[in-house]
């Protein structure tokens, strides 16, 4: 780590950004997105999963891109240089709204596996307040401390990924995939639609986060995060193909659950059985990291929008707002089937190609770069902390603003 | 009715520590807008202890956005049944 990491707590690493990346993709699309996936393309489902890797990775040239134009600025701060300060204001607001539902949403899942898997009887919103005051917490620590835990969750997610792939592979039934293409290419194309906006669109996180990669890091973060697309379309097509070679198409479309069902399949030699909890912890650790990231995001957006010098007063309020949204996100099954994999995929392309892709159309057109200085709360808190020891309160924000602590 | 009574006391005591904890001039405006959210926050828990019917954004993203979605997952279902 540079001298000041510790100090500033904002920077990471390009590897750190990769692996967070990762998480937030095997979050709650692991375990969720391969039944949707299964139910279109059927068999087929692994292909669609195969090819969803080249879109993944065009949409990251795109956050790339913008990231090369305007290296320290996120892309609500970018945005108010392309399209003005009124235009873009409004814009912000769609992406406050679009991470604040998707925050309410990943709560939602979280509750509805816990509660249909491992606490049946707990109430709802008991299972959404102790998550989200651990949420809550980690988002206010900073992004080198979420970073740092995602290293360490990164290793033992693939770890029990890797041991259970393992674990089912004499159980793989390779007639599960007959007949192959039955139904031509159409069917796992048809299969990327729900892909497309969960877990891809959401990906648009990230360019709020590559103002804080460490500067001499950056010439390693386009290698590192193309490395990290290449394994999330590897494990997507691995997990799918065992669903579907484990445990066949029917059974995998109808679980809600797929990747823990899969695991009650393991059994060696009556030892090794009842490995479900291993993934229900993996994947509770993985959809953690999501949460948090995306609370982490939509409390710095809230701020940049709102001119905020620090976004950590915001944290708790939002965690007031995200918890009984998630409670009502969803009235029952089939309003939640028809959100997620049908209306979620439009707002979310919306969000996480479209404007994107036109904020990088203006700025090729209109030739415009930036290499300022962000405005990284991260920094200025710290330096607010750092000099606050000796200062009183207004003197301490004064200077705080005209001395940024360096990066 | 006590779980309203309860969620209004524990915003109160949030209110206080973030208007304590941002109690500088500078900090108002981080103050003003995180007592507005917290506000909306409350009001959201108190309407879902008390059941009442509350805005849904998913609602509104719905009725935005249905109207692109249903053509293509009509699409996406025509011949989908297992042959």
């Amino acid at each position: 780590m540079s001298k000041n990491a510790g100090i500033n707590n904002a920077e990471i690493t390009s590897g750190q950004c990769a692996k967070l990346y990762i998480l937030f993709a095997l979050g709650s699309s692991a375990l969720i997105l391969p039944t949707v996936v299964i139910e279109i393309a059927k068999q087929d489902a692994w292909l669609t999963m195969l090819l969803a890797g080249p879109i993944n990775y065009l949409v990251l040239m795109i956050y790339l891109a913008l990231a090369d134009r305007f290296p320290n600025l996120s892309l609500v701060q970018y945005m108010e240089k392309l399209i003005g300060k009124w235009a873009a204001k409004a814009l912000m607001l769609t992406y406050v709204l679009f991470f604040l539902v998707n925050s309410a949403l990943v709560l939602r899942n979280i509750s509805d596996f816990l509660g249909l898997s491992v606490l049946p009887i707990t109430p709802t919103w008991f299972i959404d307040a102790i998550f989200m005051l651990v949420v809550i917490y980690g988002v206010c620590l900073g992004i080198e401390t979420m970073a740092r835990t995602g290293e360490i969750l990164y290793f033992w997610s693939t770890f029990v990924i890797f041991i259970i792939l393992i674990a089912l592979l004499y159980q793989l039934d390779y007639k599960n995939f007959e007949p192959l293409l039955y139904n031509g290419i159409l069917r796992p194309i048809k299969g990327l639609y729900p892909i497309l906006g969960f877990p891809i669109g959401e990906f648009v996180f990230i360019t709020m986060i590559f103002p804080l990669v460490r500067k001499t890091d950056r010439k390693k973060l386009r290698k590192s995060l193309k490395l990290a697309t290449v394994m999330i379309t590897a494990y997507s097509v691995l997990l799918t193909l065992f669903l579907i070679g484990v445990m066949g198409v029917d059974e995998s479309s109808r679980s809600p659950f797929a990747v823990y069902d899969l695991a009650k399949n393991i059994n060696i030699e009556e030892i090794l059985v009842r490995v479900e909890i291993l993934v229900a912890m993996i994947w509770i650790g993985t959809i953690f990291m999501k949460l948090v990231l995306c609370v982490y995001v939509l409390s710095v957006s809230t701020a940049q929008l709102l001119g905020l010098s620090n976004y950590r007063p915001l944290v708790v309020p939002f965690g007031f707002v995200v918890l009984p949204l998630s409670l009502i996100i969803y009235r029952n099954i089939a309003h939640a089937r028809v959100f997620s994999a049908g209306v979620w995929t439009v707002y979310s392309v919306f969000q996480g190609y479209v404007l994107p892709l036109l904020l990088l159309i203006i700025a090729v057109i209109m030739k415009k770069r930036d290499n300022s200085e962000g405005n990284s709360f991260e920094n200025r808190y710290q330096a607010n902390e750092s000099i606050g020891d000796n200062k009183s309160g207004d003197e301490t924000d004064s200077i705080a603003t005209k001395e940024p602590a360096p990066t | 009715m006590l779980a309203s009574i309860l969620i209004v006391l524990l915003a109160m005591v949030v209110g206080i520590l973030i208007w304590k904890h941002n109690g500088t001039k500078r900090r108002f405006r981080e103050r003003k807008w995180a007592i507005f959210i917290l506000l909306i926050g409350t009001v959201y828990m108190v309407g879902q202890a008390l059941r009442f019917p509350l805005p849904n954004p998913a609602d509104w993203i719905m009725a935005v956005c249905s109207p692109i979605s249903n053509p293509i997952i009509s699409w996406i279902k025509e011949g989908s049944v297992q042959k």
